[in-house]
């Protein structure tokens, strides 16, 4: 299928945050709650449409688990946006966001935008992490920040087209080089390579970031 | 019967027999079976011998319901053989045999007659299997072991090859195969190239799978098992039957030191399984932050392994779920070294499955993860090596494809991750895996530990007592690698690698050589753009590791960012964040890779970091999708997810046919290669 852009994401978080099943929601609409534990990479896709525009979402689902990171870590620096997961019930998941961070941000393009995401929003009575923490830290390291639940599926469509709204908007800023595929980007069939980023003049898609922002 | 049952091992199970037959007077045996090796195939042979039996016959045995009554229960399976040991073997186990000449219900009286006639047709064998002595003292009875097993069976080796090829007498056939190239790859490809031309036919269904009457064609008179080169080709070539898995696995895993007998194994099976049971209460009742850690881990995992296959689709609760749980956190706390990687999970699940047991299910695991532990070394150097060799392979068997592949980018082959790294274990449905498995061990040569399994590493326990590898979580472990990059690192391992190192040399014959040609590493890989493929570069799980793991524990201080995975290898240039342009180093390796032949491939103890086999799976499922990726025109994600798509749905008979041509075109090549150049082998490139 033809689309205007292709953004790369990749979906990082300690193990058993639910980045799985986030894609999963995300790419089938559905919540399995059994499923395998993810080895290396996985990958899923989808198009969606921001200011009128088909925009192909190629996103790369990776092990939380330390003996994976020398594989998925080859992964950041293709990737123009990046999901960071931390499960609301489980407050160590929390602690290590820094950690995470300074990983994707030491092998990631630095125009990468990041989305943080407080998963499990569902299991409200069990939570450790209150929202305005998540939020806190969003503010302090410049990230969006949304809670949410691939159970329910409440703000997966968001958390995803968030990303990719800001994402469409720093390439309308000229900020993002498109023609580097190293930056996560591709441009579509339907677009001269030599006329890059005038697609809607507007800047729409990327006016409603969510949550907080940078 | 609730869950998974671990019956404290037997060795012998006494077993009294009355047979039925019409209106014929009943006839009674008595013998003794090792329950470790009687499978419910081997139990009705051995009753069909006992009583002459030509006709079908009806098993049953006597249990108690639950008010005590007793009761007459079919056996029908090995499941029902188990619990029939299980609950009903006390002082013996009472079977009935119910001769059905005739298909109308297990007791006709009205067949004397005919029953009569069909008697005097029964040859006059003598009864070989025990001594059915019938009156004799319990004490007097035999254990069933290999010589009384049936009439000696044609030697079942690759049936379709000239006879002169393959005759029984090619005895250390495969375990020469690693150790010494030359004269193994002369006989090891007389037997495994035989018939190429007849597995190109992919449809073609396996060789019958090993049967019981067959394995014990394996064994002496004392159950000790004469001829495991043999045994391995009769497997790599038709699986094993699934009743009989329990036994032979342990076999196949190099659990049992060479040359026990029967009656040794048991009692050997019997004391790993207390050693594990007295390691478990004691690792388990660990409280340490880094003991809860692993548990925590495991316990999430489990939860995510195999959830759909009936043994494991049980509550979070279940014993079986639990039994899984303890066998990798056991082994974790009692292995620091590696302690647990996701993934083992995967290994771990179908040796359970198979041995109903989890204290042989462990026994079996710590096996496994003697050959297959570097898999999960932070070190990332055994999945380098298969990769690197996998794109080496790809080179020589698909050139065209491979091009495809650099130009999509995809050449770093990084979506098989997952195949190399369970050894394909998730690529196929899960029974069809285990077929796959099993031929995949038997590929391997026998590599039996010394003396005793190791069931504890000791050593990495004694080196790791005063630094916790996980000193709160994940993270902070990676924070704590990172800044204190190497002391962190190098004080868990010079003594425990030192130490280790002869130790796993002597379990894997596949690395004996490989101190010598340590310096030669670099040569094979040296940036993108000078990769250059070199018989001397092969692994070596020795001397760099020390160093490779401090680089995998800390890469991120690397601030050219390059992967643990891949040093220097192709995807190198990714974290860089230079994507090859078309123009760029790819081209350059090309060339020299090009034309590459499966001679100048490096030999089968080295390739695929020992297992090579593996090597020709994944090629195999590359090539069957090679038409539909090309024709497509996918990209990296495309092939990833198609990949992905087809994850448990591989066609497990194909792919094992096609890979089995193709090895045996590679070692035939080895093979000339080494016969020309005496063994010095000549680098194409």
């Amino acid at each position: 299928m033809s689309y205007a852009y292709l953004f790369k994401y990749i979906i990082i978080g300690d193990t058993g945050v639910g980045k799985s099943c986030l894609l999963l929601q995300f790419t089938d609409k559905r919540f399995q709650p059994v499923h395998d534990l993810t080895i290396g990479v996985e990958f899923g896709a989808r198009m969606i449409t921001i200011d009128g525009k088909q925009i192909k979402l190629q996103i790369w689902d990776t092990a939380g688990q330390e003996s994976f990171r020398s594989i998925t870590r080859s992964y950041y620096r293709g990737a123009a946006g990046a999901l960071l997961v931390y499960d609301i019930t489980r407050r160590d998941t929390f602690n290590h966001l820094t950690t995470w961070l300074e990983d994707a941000r030491q092998h990631s393009n630095s125009n990468m935008v990041i989305m943080l995401i407080g998963n499990k929003s569902d299991l409200e009575s069990r939570r450790e992490v209150k929202k305005e923490e998540g939020e806190a830290f969003a503010r302090e390291h410049g990230l969006i920040f949304m809670e949410t639940s691939a159970k329910t599926a409440a703000n997966v469509e968001e958390a995803f087209i968030n990303t990719a709204k800001e994402i469409y908007e720093k390439i309308q800023e000229g900020v993002f080089d498109i023609n580097n595929e190293a930056n996560g980007i591709k441009i579509g069939p339907q677009h001269s390579p030599s006329n890059p980023a005038l697609g809607g003049g507007g800047g729409a898609g990327g006016s409603q970031p969510g949550g907080g922002c940078c | 019967m609730e869950g998974i049952v671990f019956p404290e091992e037997r060795e012998v199970i006494r077993i009294k027999v009355k047979k039925c037959e019409g209106l014929m007077q009943p006839e009674y045996r008595k013998f003794a079976v090792d329950p470790q090796i009687t499978s419910y195939e081997v139990l009705r042979h051995t009753l069909r011998r006992a009583f002459h039996l030509q006709s079908d016959f009806t098993i049953s045995y006597l249990s108690h319901d639950s008010e005590g009554q007793e009761v007459w229960l079919s056996l029908l399976s090995d499941w029902d053989l188990d619990a029939a040991f299980i609950s009903s073997s006390h002082p013996y186990l009472r079977l009935r045999v119910d001769a059905r000449p005739f298909e109308d219900g297990p007791m006709p009286n009205n067949m004397k007659v005919k029953l009569k006639r069909r008697f005097s047709l029964m040859p006059k064998s003598k009864p070989s299997i025990v001594e059915f002595t019938g009156h004799k003292a319990l004490d007097d009875w035999d254990i069933i072991s290999s010589k009384d097993t049936p009439e000696p069976v044609p030697h079942p080796v690759v049936p379709n090859a000239p006879n002169n090829r393959q005759k029984p007498s090619t005895q250390p056939l495969r375990r020469s195969l690693f150790s010494s190239v030359q004269t193994t790859l002369t006989r090891m490809t007389q037997v495994l190239s035989f018939n190429d031309t007849k597995e190109e036919e992919d449809e073609k269904p396996m060789k019958p799978a090993l049967s019981d009457t067959e394995f014990h064609s394996f064994l002496d008179e004392a159950g000790r098992l004469i001829r495991p080169e043999d045994l391995r080709l009769r497997i790599y070539h038709g699986g094993v039957d699934p009743a009989l898995r329990k036994v032979v696995w342990r076999h196949l895993l190099n659990v049992y030191p060479a040359g026990m007998g029967g009656k040794e194994r048991m009692d050997y099976m019997k004391r790993k399984a207390n050693e594990y049971l007295k390691l478990k209460a004691k690792f388990l009742a660990q409280d340490t932050e880094e003991a809860q850690f692993v548990k925590n881990m495991v316990k999430k995992d489990v939860l995510r392994t195999d959830r759909t296959l009936d043994f494991f689709a049980v509550p979070d609760e279940h014993p079986n779920i639990t039994a899984l749980s303890n066998i990798l956190t056991t082994f974790a706390l009692t292995h620091p070294d590696v302690s647990y990687c996701q993934g083992m999970s995967d290994f771990a699940s179908p040796l359970l499955v198979t041995m109903r047991d989890e204290a042989q299910a462990y026994v079996c695991f710590c096996a496994l993860m003697n050959r297959i532990k570097p898999n999960f070394m932070l070190d990332g150097e055994a999945m380098t090596h298969k990769f690197q060799h996998l794109t080496e392979l790809m080179h020589c068997v698909a050139p065209e494809f491979t091009e495809y592949l650099y130009k999509q980018q995809a050449e770093d082959l990084f979506f098989c991750y997952r195949w190399m790294l369970l050894e394909l274990k998730r690529e196929f449905a899960y029974y069809d895996a285990l077929r796959m498995l099993e031929v995949m061990w038997s590929s391997l040569p026998p590599s039996p530990p010394q003396k005793d399994l190791e069931l504890i590493d000791n050593v990495a326990i004694m080196a790791n007592l005063s630094i916790p590898r996980y000193p709160y979580n994940e993270a902070d472990r990676r924070q704590k690698g990172r800044r204190s990059s190497s002391s962190s690192n190098q004080s868990i391992s010079p003594k425990s690698r030192e130490h280790r190192v002869p130790n796993r040399k002597s379990r894997r014959r596949t690395s004996s050589n490989s101190d010598k040609e340590d310096g030669n590493h670099n040569s094979m890989v040296d940036g993108r753009g000078s990769r250059l493929p070199s018989k001397d570069a092969e692994p070596k799980p020795t001397n760099r590791t020390t160093q490779q793991i401090t680089h995998g524990g800390s890469s991120s201080t690397h601030n050219n960012g390059k992967s643990a995975l891949v040093p220097n290898g192709p995807k190198a240039a990714i974290p860089n964040g230079e994507l090859p342009s078309p123009a760029r180093s790819p081209m350059v390796f090309k060339k020299q890779l090009n034309g590459l032949s499966m001679s100048s491939l490096p030999p089968p103890d080295k390739f695929g970091y020992g297992n090579p086999f593996m090597l020709f799976l994944c090629l195999t499922i590359l090539l069957q999708h090679q038409d539909i990726i090309m024709r497509e025109q996918m990209d990296y994600n495309d092939i990833a997810m198609h990949f992905d798509k087809h994850v448990r749905k591989h066609n497990v008979n194909k792919v094992l046919n096609k890979a089995r041509t193709l090895f045996a075109e590679y070692l035939k090549a080895q093979l000339q290669k080494s016969a020309s150049s005496n063994g010095s082998g000549p680098n194409q490139c």
